[in-house]
């Protein structure tokens, strides 16, 4: 797999800027100036200048997000608070009529 | 008629109440500075999560009860709880991927806490799906797997300070702001209500199954 220039680049920079964080007595040649000298030879020359606040910001919306979540949270509680109602009223009417039954076997 | 059955509307009520208001508070509470309005899914899931937890020791607890005393009460508990905990983790499974989509740039993170969060969840599907086809006598074995399931909950709530993920620590909760942490309140009380309306509504459905059976029998004599 080949890199493009800029990937390589932007590669060595993050290196080299945690090889200079690394503390070093001064006069020491450390591996952070040939990385530097490295980076220079690869990076590509820059031919235009863009402002930040022309880059773009926010790719993915947040309001399709937000509005999904609350909405299944709404339609999942009132769904299951109906399931369990109309279960609950079934059962106990049929309770009630099994019951009649049983005590109307009861009674001579 | 019992305190908790009659209860239970007075919370329902009051719950819908509070869901009702919920999202005015939520629309007034300020956005957070890095996420922007996508963090305001918090207000509902981590009251979700919190409820999954309440269930999971409502289950717990009671399948405990049940393996010591046999009491077909605590069974009827514990099935309830495992019921919630389906509910509210599918909340909490659903909000959360949808959240970490616009904050993190993908749906799902095989992390510490997702993955310790879905596999409680299986378990508590896994009790659910005993009960309805293991047959008679599942209840007992049923009740050994909500224990199990209520002790994976310190392992999920610690998990976000035991192993590195990149899910937000419980300390969230501590420093929200005023104007975050009343909506947050106010959202965790309302999904409280509900969850004490929906235990209580859910085990009386199945003590009136239990009393439909034995009803049944006595017919047949």
């Amino acid at each position: 797999m080949q890199m493009h220039p800029t990937e390589i680049a932007t590669a060595l920079a993050n290196l080299q800027q945690m090889t200079l964080a690394i503390e070093t007595p001064p006069g020491e040649s450390i591996p952070g100036i040939r990385l530097q000298q490295m980076t220079l030879a690869v990076q590509t020359p820059q031919s235009e200048f863009i402002p930040g606040s022309q880059l773009p910001t926010e790719v993915l919306p947040a309001t399709p997000f937000v509005f999904i979540a609350y909405a299944f949270v709404w339609v999942a509680l009132i769904g299951y608070l109906f399931g369990l109602w109309r279960k609950l009223t079934r059962v106990e009417r049929e309770l009630a009529q099994v019951a009649t039954r049983v005590e109307g076997r009861r009674t001579p | 008629m019992r305190l908790a059955d009659r209860a239970m509307p007075v919370l329902l009520v009051v719950a819908a109440v509070m869901f009702a208001a919920a999202p005015f508070l939520i629309d007034a509470a300020p956005e957070e500075s890095t996420m922007g309005l996508v963090q305001k899914i918090f207000y509902f899931h981590v009251p979700a999560a919190m409820m999954t937890f309440a269930g999971a020791f409502a289950c717990g607890l009671a399948s405990a009860a049940f393996l010591w005393r046999r009491r077909p009460e605590a069974d009827h508990l514990a099935l309830a709880g495992a019921e919630l905990v389906v509910l509210f983790g599918v909340i909490v499974l659903v909000t959360g991927p949808l959240w970490a989509r616009k904050a993190w740039g993908v749906w799902w993170q095989w992390d510490a806490r997702l993955t310790i969060t879905l596999v409680m969840w299986m378990v508590f599907v896994s009790y659910m799906l005993l009960r309805r086809f293991g047959g008679p006598g599942s209840e007992v074995l049923a009740a050994a797997v909500g224990v199990f399931g209520m002790v994976l909950v310190p392992f999920v709530y610690l998990s976000v300070h035991l192993w590195r993920t990149i899910h937000p620590t419980t300390n969230v909760i501590r420093s929200l702001p005023p104007e975050m942490r009343w909506p947050f309140l106010w959202c965790t009380v309302a999904f409280l209500f509900l969850f004490a309306a929906l235990l209580i509504a859910r085990a009386r459905l199945e003590t009136a199954r239990a009393a439909l059976e034995r009803a049944y029998l006595a017919l047949e004599d």
